[in-house]
């Protein structure tokens, strides 16, 4: 944008067509000369007196005609100049125009605003423009910005602005990776106004108009009525008319429940072509860890979603940065996706024998053990389970945080203190599976696991149902139609044989509905009662297996079925949790509070920003960072003592990827009852060579039409006092 | 009478249109007296000083109250008794028959309003037994009528009167010389005129009248627009008696002409009233008594310096 200086009385005028009127400046002389032409005859008897009157005064009579006319003249002269309206660019003429104007100036920071076309993207586009309706100001003028981003923020509260000041903050903005709080950035210019003591309020929205900023959220009538009808909104369309052709990658996902070093895992990115033209040969890259492993290429029609597989391999345990970046196009900011993935190195599994036997398959968990690691025997490192078997008597002394998932199997009680251990490891994120057998005092688990206020399940175990030993009945059981996903597998695959399980014996078991827990059934027995729950505590999963996991009380052990539900059943407990890592741009990231520990270090590295470090006191409650507007990785480094580094990854919504614009017609119908104007960014003015920018920093039309009054009184008094006809 | 009646009555037959519109000068003339000496509640023909002087004969018209039954008695002849008063006032009425005062704004001319009070007049005079002349002039005298107190005379007053049209120049000083000049004995001239012309040379008129010992009451007669120069469109305003004509805007010219014409009328009633002449100003528009008032009031001054 080019800073020119004009000279002192630099004019010009913004209509300049209308100065043709000028034209009508010259009916006062035409009258003149046509009166000249039409009188009246009179025969008049005291000529005489009429002669020597005219002798004395025909030279100031011709005088005050002169005036007249010239008055006459300039009347309607000035009224075209101020129909034409000038301006001037000097402050010093612009303090003629008398209006003071506080404008609010909101700046649509959406996703779509990123669309760049010829070099300059749709938010830049709109920062000129917010500029140059900056430059507009004159002495005593308001000005407040809003960039609405999700949350909309106040970048300038105003109304007293230095233009430069004011310059220097937007050239600072950026555009998020998210939507816009567009309802939230009017509900500031309202309050913004309601503070302002200047009469006259101008708001402006400089927006591309994509239908999901204008319609993701409704714009309160009270919000409207609070900007009232007096206040001129001005919907600046920086969009332009351009049908743009977008290729978006939709989401980036681990199609596994588990990520370990151990094993490869499968991730998808989902395309979609949202333009109208089919695209050949988009190409597709995945990164991990800052490296890029695997490139596609796709032709995606249009409209067409398109599913790109890829297989990631992680090295080292911990946070993963897998990002899919796509080619780019007009709109690069939805080419790339990010997705943070927890990684074990393999999923530790504690099982605590309540059992244990030295005869081979006795023990309570031979069984398990045998399933989560079939083939053991061949290679461990094939498989992503860890098994370790324990006495419990070990429980009380071991430190659970290594393992992924603690089995009590067949355990016959617990202390208190044992139960309080269980309890604080599942809230931090460990997992439980509790399995019923012969040696379960179920009075003992009811009062230390499963009741009182902070039960891990909200069940109570009832007495035992058939008869082992006597195997008097047999129990099937029933999927409960595939519902669950650990059983989603086995529908339609009656080889699986879950259905010809024979169970003899199980726990029965109520299920409690306390509000805040969630119990899920897994599988049932044909009898109705529960065979496999789940739920969760704190952070962690609880499961619970209402029959023996090994062979006393049931056949499953040694039927196919066994095998497959114990590993899906223990990936569901163990499951990364992807979601709680991978957040939409403008979400808030939060770390959960840690008891006992205060005033930690934390330091905050996200995209778009600079660092940040701060103190956390972590025992009174849980960390936020809300500065998530740009799509990338943020890393939360805790520590020391706790040194641990949380990533999580920012996607930007996918709605914003959808260019589908509204009309000036729709913004009327969403903004009722409220003086719209709807301009293009072409009729408004940037930079020194736009007239209208100039025009805004000193309109002098006013000054025209007062001086135009002030000449009709002159003349009305004149034509008087002189007998002069109008 | 009541005033309202009173000035109703006036109205009626004092308003110069409404007795415009009766037929004939002598009517308007005897309805114009008339009318205004019924409103004065007194008689012009009774009460007035009496001094026996001459007899005269009688003439159809005459009062036969006046009759002298003693002469009659001893000569078989009718005679009336003359009185002094009656006897010596000779009014002689100066009508000015220029072009100019062919002018009118209204429906009436000056000149016709100037015949009216002429005709008014001329009857007053006679019906009170005075003598009544009449002279008719423009840049001359045109016609001259000798006065005369028969009350047949008014019959050829009148018919001058209406046989009259007004065109030419004026030039009235030069008709008061002369006028002056061919007056016999003292004289009651009224001069009834718009008295455009050169008021030095009038007054110049007026002052050798008066130096003849004649009365002098000097009638001006102006249509109202004269005065209040009412005019708004451009008007080319044509000149009368060979002046020039004039384009002009009249608003714009207004204020000036009505400075020069209103220092007109005060020059010549200055000039009037320094040289002991009884100066009237009549619009045409205002009613027929101010003229009668005006003669009456200067023959009583007239009667009383006896």
């Amino acid at each position: 944008m080019s800073q020119l200086h004009p000279p002192l009385l630099a004019f010009g005028f913004l209509n300049n067509t209308l100065l043709w009127g000028a034209i009508l400046a010259g009916i006062p002389i035409l009258i003149h000369l046509l009166s000249k032409r039409r009188y009246r005859r009179l025969r008049w008897a005291a000529q005489e007196w009429l002669l020597a009157a005219l002798k004395k005064s025909a030279r100031r009579i011709k005088l005050e005609q002169l005036l007249l006319l010239a008055l006459r003249t300039l009347l309607i002269l000035f009224v075209v100049i101020a129909i034409a309206r000038p301006y001037s660019e000097r402050p010093a003429l612009a303090v003629l125009a008398p209006r003071r104007t506080h404008r609010v100036v909101v700046l649509d920071a959406s996703l779509s605003m990123g669309v760049s076309l010829g070099g300059v993207s749709r938010f830049e586009r709109a920062v000129e423009l917010a500029g140059a309706i900056a430059r507009m100001s004159r002495r005593g003028d308001g000005l407040s910005i809003i960039l609405a981003q999700r949350p909309a923020r106040v970048v300038i509260p105003g109304p007293d602005v230095q233009t430069e000041a004011a310059l220097a903050e937007l050239a600072a903005l950026r555009v998020t990776h998210g939507q816009a709080d567009l309802a939230g950035a009017l509900n500031l210019a309202a309050q913004l106004f309601a503070s302002s003591r200047n009469p006259n309020r101008e708001l402006y929205i400089l927006t591309d108009l994509q239908r999901s900023t204008w319609t993701a959220q409704e714009i309160a009538p009270s919000i409207l009525a609070e900007l009232g009808p007096e206040t001129a909104v001005i919907v600046v369309d920086v969009g332009g008319e351009v049908e743009v052709p977008n290729i978006a990658i939709l989401d980036l996902r681990l199609d596994d429940r588990l990520a370990v070093t151990a094993r490869p895992a499968s991730v998808t990115a989902r395309l979609r072509n949202l333009g109208s033209k089919p695209f050949q040969g988009y190409g597709v890259t995945l990164i991990v860890n800052g490296r890029s492993v695997a490139r596609r290429v796709v032709d995606l029609d249009p409209g067409a979603t398109v599913e790109v597989n890829f297989e990631a391999t992680f090295t080292e345990p911990g946070f993963q940065r897998l990002k899919v970046a796509g080619d780019e196009d007009v709109l690069p900011l939805d080419n790339s996706r990010w997705l943070s993935v927890p990684a074990r190195e393999r999923v530790r599994v504690l099982c605590i024998d309540g059992e244990p036997m030295s005869e081979p398959f006795a023990s309570e968990c031979d069984y398990l053990a045998l399933a989560l690691s079939p083939t053991a025997e061949l290679d461990p490192q094939l498989s992503p389970f860890l098994a370790e078997v324990r006495p419990e008597a070990d429980l009380i002394d071991l430190d659970l945080s290594p393992y992924d998932l603690v089995v009590l199997a067949n355990v016959g009680q617990l202390t208190e203190s044992e139960a309080s251990k269980l309890r604080a490891y599942v809230r931090a994120g460990g997992n439980l599976l509790v399995t019923l057998g012969s040696q379960v005092n179920a009075d003992n688990y009811n009062e230390v696991l499963f009741s009182g206020d902070d039960p891990l399940l909200p069940v109570v175990l009832g007495p035992k149902v058939g008869d082992p030993v006597e195997k008097t009945s047999v129990f099937r059981l029933d999927p409960l139609e595939y519902r669950h996903p650990i059983v989603k597998p086995f529908e339609g695959a009656p080889a699986a044989t879950l259905l010809s399980t024979m169970t003899y014996a199980y726990q029965k078991v109520r299920v409690g509905e306390e509000k805040g827990h969630d119990v899920n059934w897994v599988l049932a027995f044909d009898s109705g009662d529960p065979a496999v729950l789940v739920g969760k505590y704190g952070e962690g999963d609880v499961g619970l297996w209402t029959t023996s996991i090994d062979d006393d009380w049931t056949t499953w052990p040694v039927w196919p079925s066994y095998v497959p539900v114990i590993q899906e059943l223990v990936r569901y407990l163990v499951a990364t949790d992807v979601g709680r890592w991978n957040l939409q741009v403008g979400e808030v990231v939060s770390i959960p509070s840690v008891a006992g520990l205060l005033d930690l270090p934390v330091t905050v590295a996200a995209p778009g920003r600079q660092t940040v470090e701060r103190l956390w006191d972590a025992a009174r409650g849980p960390f936020h960072f809300d500065g998530t507007q740009v799509g990338g990785f943020v890393e939360v480094t805790v520590g020391p003592p706790v040194a641990q580094t949380y990533v999580f990854a920012l996607n930007p919504p996918v709605e914003e990827s959808d260019l589908t614009r509204l009309d000036s017609a729709e913004i009327n119908r969403l903004l009722p009852g409220m003086n719209v104007r709807y301009v293009r960014d072409v009729d408004v003015s940037v930079g020194d060579d736009s007239p209208q920018a100039r025009a805004r920093t000193g309109e002098l039309h006013r000054p025209f039409l007062y001086a135009a009054l002030v000449i009709l009184v002159l003349e009305s008094l004149l034509a008087c006092r002189l007998g002069q006809p109008r | 009478m009541t005033q309202e009646a009173y000035v109703e009555h006036i109205r009626k037959y004092l308003d110069p249109k409404t007795v415009a519109s009766l037929a004939g000068l002598g009517l308007q003339a005897r309805t114009v007296v008339e009318g205004y000496l019924s409103g004065m509640h007194r008689s012009p023909y009774h009460g007035v000083s009496v001094e026996f002087v001459q007899h005269r004969e009688y003439v159809p018209g005459d009062d036969i109250r006046h009759v002298d039954w003693k002469v009659w008695s001893r000569t078989d002849k009718y005679y009336l008794k003359q009185y002094e008063e009656e006897t010596n006032l000779r009014a002689y009425f100066w009508l000015d028959c220029s072009e100019s005062m062919s002018y009118s704004s209204g429906p009436i001319s000056k000149f016709q309003y100037a015949r009216l009070v002429v005709a008014a007049l001329s009857y007053l005079v006679l019906q009170q037994q005075d003598s009544a002349g009449l002279v008719l002039f423009d840049e001359s005298v045109r016609q001259y009528v000798r006065a005369s107190n028969q009350p047949s005379h008014i019959k050829q007053l009148l018919h001058v009167l209406e046989s009259a049209e007004p065109s030419g120049k004026t030039k009235l000083g030069t008709c008061f010389h002369e006028l002056a000049e061919r007056l016999e004995g003292r004289s009651l001239v009224i001069v009834v005129s718009d008295f455009f012309g050169d008021v030095d040379d009038i007054l110049s008129g007026v002052q050798h009248l008066r130096h003849k010992r004649h009365d002098v009451i000097a009638m001006q007669i102006v249509d109202g627009a004269e005065v209040d120069f009412p005019f708004r469109d451009s008007t080319l305003f044509e000149g009368m008696e060979e002046l020039p004509d004039v384009l002009t805007d009249p608003r714009a010219l207004r204020a000036a002409y009505q400075r020069e014409f209103h220092g007109f009328l005060r020059r010549l009633e200055r000039g009037c009233r320094s040289r002991g002449v009884d100066y009237v100003l009549i619009r045409t528009d205002s009613l027929l008594d101010k003229a009668l008032s005006a003669y009456l009031a200067a023959r009583n001054r007239r009667l009383q310096r006896r």
